[in-house]
């Protein structure tokens, strides 16, 4: 198996962006899921997280250390394209990078409506999100069921 | 005699929810002149919540007072207040406060804002400051959160991006507030001391609202830890319910852990919680499930078992619909390696809703969970028990917290 580990720790969003990354307007406009592998580096930035990379039967992970000790894994098939992104920690990471173009069509399948403060799952016709925990303890992940490559065990994706 | 006095001011507390505070002094004078302790005992209540259009189930509420710091006249009674022990500290809807409260100073400049985040949504406003009494308990000072302060009108882009949905009013929050009084004494703990998270604390201007750091005492936190006298944690006392459930249910919140002849240990069954996440093990089917909770604030029982059938309905799609009642047995177990076996009914939640629409305690509620590794154990777990929590700091006789006994 090979293994790549290559870690950076890049705060230069937050240089250049000054306190635009904090406030209304994303620095980068691009992100993970379902977009080409790259797009991770774009996450790192923006999420200012360490990337850990190993080579796993199917798909690539790329582990994400972020500051807040949240550990965000992205999943990249054959195809260079994330199929799936997890989390587990203190908080979340922020579901809008995480999700890119899959965040409003999140949203929306959410709903307006009340719900558990512990427990979400949403299924549209191409998205799956399941997400759980409490304060100062959340875990979950996003996938995109059509684009899981075969073989690939979704137990994994945690 | 003490004790007798502590059961009558309990049995009066009982009687009023909401009990204690201004207005009603919380010390019982003895014939003698003398004063005994202050009641520790509030009342708590499972009902439909504050909106009838969006009633709740199988959630907790109680009444607190808050007052303008320093002041026994600037004060205000709130009503359904969610009881939490997954969450830690207070927070009020801005629209059911009528009391001014002074916003906390953020470090560097500008006004102190949080970003509280729950799984399926994620709550705005200013860190403020308000004396909180509850049953004869007070705090001082203490930091919480208001949320949706029409003053606080622009909600960061790296808040709303944490979770889907907007919750800053009673309808969308499901109640007036929330009483975090789980193990942990902050909301975020050291981390928000050394990291500006986002997500987390904010320092606002009038136009710009950034993450900033922030100190423990500033973080927004559990009043039980600040309370003068029985500080080490709680004990939420629920009747047992009748199968499958009841329009409504009454118990009590007693404060501390052994500090009072009410809240005294006896044989619980003790199951330590871990440090850093408040997790317990759940061994389910075989499976251990290290990421799992026992939390009042949770609406049912939630598991993944792919043997019981699911729901059909649009309304109760991920909650379960077997054909008759199930019953099944968990065995929870403590960080301190106890365990203890759990029987509960799985009900047909489409069922118990269209046979009895009034109710609103429905212990046979569950549903599946979204995280393979965990089981949550809500509201459900507190009927018929007497559940203490203990926080990080705490010890009884029995211990230190973090735990859950019961």
């Amino acid at each position: 198996m090979l293994n790549v580990r290559s870690t950076m720790n890049v705060k230069k969003c937050l240089v250049a962006g000054g306190v635009l990354i904090a406030a209304l307007t994303p620095c980068i406009a691009a992100a993970a899921l379902g977009e080409p592998e790259a797009s991770i580096q774009t996450d790192a930035l923006q999420l200012r997280g360490s990337i850990n990379v190993t080579e796993h039967a199917g798909y690539r992970l790329h582990e994400l250390q972020l500051p807040s000790g949240t550990l965000v894994r992205e999943f990249v098939g054959a195809d260079g394209k994330v199929f799936a992104v997890a989390w587990s920690g203190l908080t979340p990471p922020n579901l809008r990078q995480m999700l890119g173009r899959f965040f409003d069509p999140f949203v929306t399948a959410a709903g307006a409506g009340r719900k558990d403060h512990s427990h979400l799952q949403v299924r549209t016709g191409d998205l799956v999100v399941q997400s759980g925990g409490h304060m100062r303890a959340f875990a979950g992940r996003a996938y995109l069921p059509q684009s899981v490559p075969n073989g690939v065990d979704l137990g994994e994706v945690r | 005699m003490r004790a007798a006095l502590i059961g009558l001011c309990t049995a009066l507390c009982l009687s009023a929810l909401g009990c204690g505070g201004h207005g009603s002094s919380p010390f019982v004078s003895t014939p003698g002149g003398s004063t005994t302790a202050a009641s520790n005992v509030v009342s708590v209540v499972v009902d439909a919540g504050p909106t009838s259009t969006s009633p709740d189930v199988n959630t907790l509420f109680t009444t607190v007072e808050v007052c303008s710091p320093g002041s026994s006249t600037d004060c205000q009674t709130i009503d359904h207040i969610q009881v939490d022990t997954q969450s830690f500290g207070l927070r009020v809807l801005a629209s059911a406060l009528t009391v001014a409260l002074p916003v906390q100073a953020a470090a560097g400049g500008g006004s102190l804002a949080e970003c509280t985040v729950f799984v399926d949504g994620y709550s705005w406003g200013p860190v403020a400051l308000a004396d909180v009494n509850i049953a004869g308990e007070s705090a001082s000072s203490v930091p919480l959160q208001v949320i949706g302060d029409p003053s606080f009108p622009n909600v960061p882009a790296s808040c709303s991006g944490q979770a889907p949905v907007e919750e800053d009013t009673v309808a969308s929050f499901g109640a007036n507030g929330i009483l975090g009084i789980g193990v942990f004494t902050q909301d975020c703990g050291p981390q928000c001391v050394t990291t500006a998270e986002t997500g987390f604390y904010y320092a606002c201007t009038a136009t710009l609202c950034q993450p900033v750091t922030v100190t423990l005492a500033q973080q927004v936190t559990n009043p039980v830890s600040l309370f003068a006298t029985d500080n080490n944690g709680s004990i939420i006392d629920l009747p047992s319910v009748t199968a499958p459930g009841e329009v409504n249910l009454t118990g009590s919140l007693i404060f501390g852990v052994d500090t009072q002849t009410n809240n005294a240990s006896g044989t619980e069954t003790v199951l330590t919680v871990d440090p850093q996440f408040g997790y317990l093990t759940a061994v389910f089917n075989g499976q251990p499930l290290t990421m799992s909770f026992i939390d009042s604030g949770s609406s049912g029982i939630f598991f993944t078992d792919t043997g019981i059938v699911q729901c059909t309905e649009s309304n109760f799609s991920q909650f379960y619909c077997p054909a008759s009642t199930l019953s099944l047995t968990v065995t929870l177990q403590g960080a301190n390696g106890v365990t203890a076996n759990i029987g509960f009914s799985v009900d047909n939640a489409e069922t118990l809703a269209s046979d009895n629409p009034t109710f609103t305690v429905l212990p046979g509620l569950t549903g599946t969970n979204p995280v393979s590794g965990s089981f949550d154990y809500g509201l459900p777990f507190y009927y018929g028990r007497r559940v203490a929590t203990v926080l990080e700091n705490g010890t009884t006789s029995l211990g230190a917290g973090p735990y859950v006994a019961y």
